[in-house]
């Protein structure tokens, strides 16, 4: 069983929500997965300070220019530049000059990123921390899943928590994937409604269902009704409204019991 | 002058502060490079018109010419086809980078070069701001050639100073929008969560090797985090320019009604 926390919009409150979820479900029967690996911030809400363990991640590969023959329009992502030469954060390892190249260029792994494992109790925490400025945090993400899988193996546990990053492209999509059931956090705001409906077409393209709560309802209470209709009608089941709260904000971990208690966390453990 | 405004973290307020130093310039252009979730036309208002679509290459596979050869999934260098002796090639077209080597390979032309179209650029004006931005279209995971078409068109069409509102995160796409930057402006909040993205978003503005300034929102909700700011912004020698806490603003924000933000 694999949920994801999803809204598009960053700063809509993915995070504490995914903490405050993880407390009411089975705590013997889930790994999580900090999926926003640019800013991963679970753990944090969490308070947790430590990883156990720390890898490095040489899984990303990217092009090297050794000289010869080139041609920089071959690049379908701008990154070969007049001189030849490869731009490293541009890159994304397509190997297309390779093949045009074969002389010129080859491939060469890289740190992409560091993977991290938390435990919450015991609860396995992974996630990693991109490297600034690299691609490939799509394959990233799966390699998490890869490892979160090998964990709920090793220790039995079948559920699957995810936290998404903000948008909904290459990353999101790597978190959408396979999922059996997404949560939709709508931020209460004309931008949080814009971007978490793009959301939902995502999810629809991917046949993911999704329950979905409002976030920071009261600051404009009038059109809460709207939402809820507006996503019910979309195929969603509304699970709760939380009001805005900007103490949560600097609160570490994250007061979950004031996010929990405004959500139907029923409705969730009824899916699992 | 061309100013990035950009923050790591989702949320801190990187449009807010991206329109309200926007304002203040008067006739000014206004690239909104978040493109997963463009924002800047919703908060002001702005009426947007479609002025061009972003496509990608990819290759269609005429039946009734294929041999069945394989070839062309030799020359493919990332899997997006794949040959099964003695069947047409399948087709993955969501590892496809449009190089057309698999084109070039097949000894029967049987692959022709199809547009597909992946986003679309959009123009609107509001008072003297002319605004662009880009929008994937859903289900599109590669999203960094829209980014790059909207910068060249946009970078292309501006008169006076250019303002570009990046994508949260650290990632290629916030990497292309900072490239042709002359300054950035790191937006962060005093939070614990602002504090660790703020570090991370420093460390690529200084890989990429801009001079920057540090834009803190919502100062006046924590201490503890305003001192941690304020010694980032020291230690880096960047300027740190401080946006009061205001609950009306949140608010207003939340109904719609966006007023410029106070810098200070």
């Amino acid at each position: 069983m694999i949920i994801t926390v999803v809204s598009g919009k960053g700063g809509a409150g993915k995070t504490s929500i995914t903490a405050a979820v993880a407390h009411a479900m089975p705590k013997d029967r889930i790994v999580l997965i900090d999926a926003d690996v640019d800013t991963p911030n679970l753990a944090l809400a969490l308070g947790l300070e430590r990883p156990v363990t720390k890898e490095d991640w040489r899984g990303l590969v990217v092009a090297e220019y050794v000289g010869g023959n080139t041609d920089p329009k071959i690049c379908p992502f701008g990154a070969i530049g007049t001189d030849g030469n490869v731009n490293e954060l541009l890159c994304e390892g397509c190997g297309v000059c390779v093949k045009k190249f074969p002389k010129s260029y080859r491939l060469k792994n890289v740190k992409g990123a560091e993977i991290l494992e938390y435990r919450w109790d015991n609860v396995p925490l992974m996630t990693a921390e991109l490297e600034p400025g690299r691609s490939g945090s799509g394959k990233i993400v799966a390699e998490l899943r890869d490892l979160a899988d090998r964990r709920g193996k090793e220790e039995k546990r079948d559920i699957q928590l995810i936290d998404a990053a903000a948008g909904r492209g290459c990353p999101v999509i790597a978190s959408i994937r396979g999922a059996d059931l997404a949560i939709l956090v709508v931020d209460n705001t004309p931008t949080g409604i814009s971007d978490a409906e793009a959301v939902v077409s995502v999810l629809k393209h991917f046949n993911v269902p999704f329950l979905f709560l409002i976030n920071r309802y009261d600051l404009a209470e009038e059109r809460v009704e709207d939402i809820v209709n507006t996503f019910t009608e979309r195929g969603g089941t509304y699970i709760g409204r939380i009001p805005y709260d900007p103490d949560i904000l600097r609160t570490y971990p994250v007061p979950v019991e004031r996010i929990l208690k405004h959500i139907n966390a029923e409705e969730i453990l009824k899916r699992i | 002058m061309i100013l990035t405004v950009t923050g790591g973290k989702g949320g801190t307020g990187k449009t807010s502060v991206a329109l309200s130093i926007a304002q203040r310039m008067g006739q000014a252009t206004y690239v909104d490079a978040d493109v997963e979730a463009p924002n800047a036309a919703i908060l002001l208002g702005a009426e947007m018109t479609a002025i061009g679509d972003v496509t990608k290459k990819i290759p269609r596979i005429n039946e009734e010419k294929c041999i069945k050869c394989g070839l062309c999934a030799q020359a493919c260098p990332v899997a997006a086809l794949v040959h099964i002796p003695g069947k047409i090639p399948l087709f993955f077209e969501e590892n496809c980078v449009g190089c057309m080597l698999c084109k070039d390979a097949c000894p029967v032309g049987a692959i022709e070069e199809v547009e597909e179209q992946i986003g679309t650029i959009r123009q609107g004006h509001t008072g003297e701001i002319t605004i662009y931005d880009g929008v994937a279209l859903p289900g599109v995971e590669e999203t960094a050639p829209i980014v790059s078409k909207l910068l060249e068109i946009a970078l292309n069409k501006a008169k006076g100073d250019v303002i570009i509102d990046t994508a949260a995160g650290i990632h290629c796409n916030v990497v292309r929008a900072i490239l042709p930057a002359d300054r950035v402006a790191i937006v962060t909040e005093p939070t614990p969560y602002g504090v660790h993205d703020l570090e991370k978003i420093v460390k690529l503005v200084e890989r990429l090797k801009k001079p920057a300034e540090i834009y803190a929102n919502k100062w006046g909700i924590s201490q503890h985090y305003e001192q941690r700011i304020t010694e980032i912004a020291e230690k880096h020698g960047y300027a740190l320019k401080k946006i009061p806490y205001s609950p009306d603003f949140a608010r207003a924000y939340a109904q719609g009604r966006f007023a410029p933000l106070v810098i200070q």
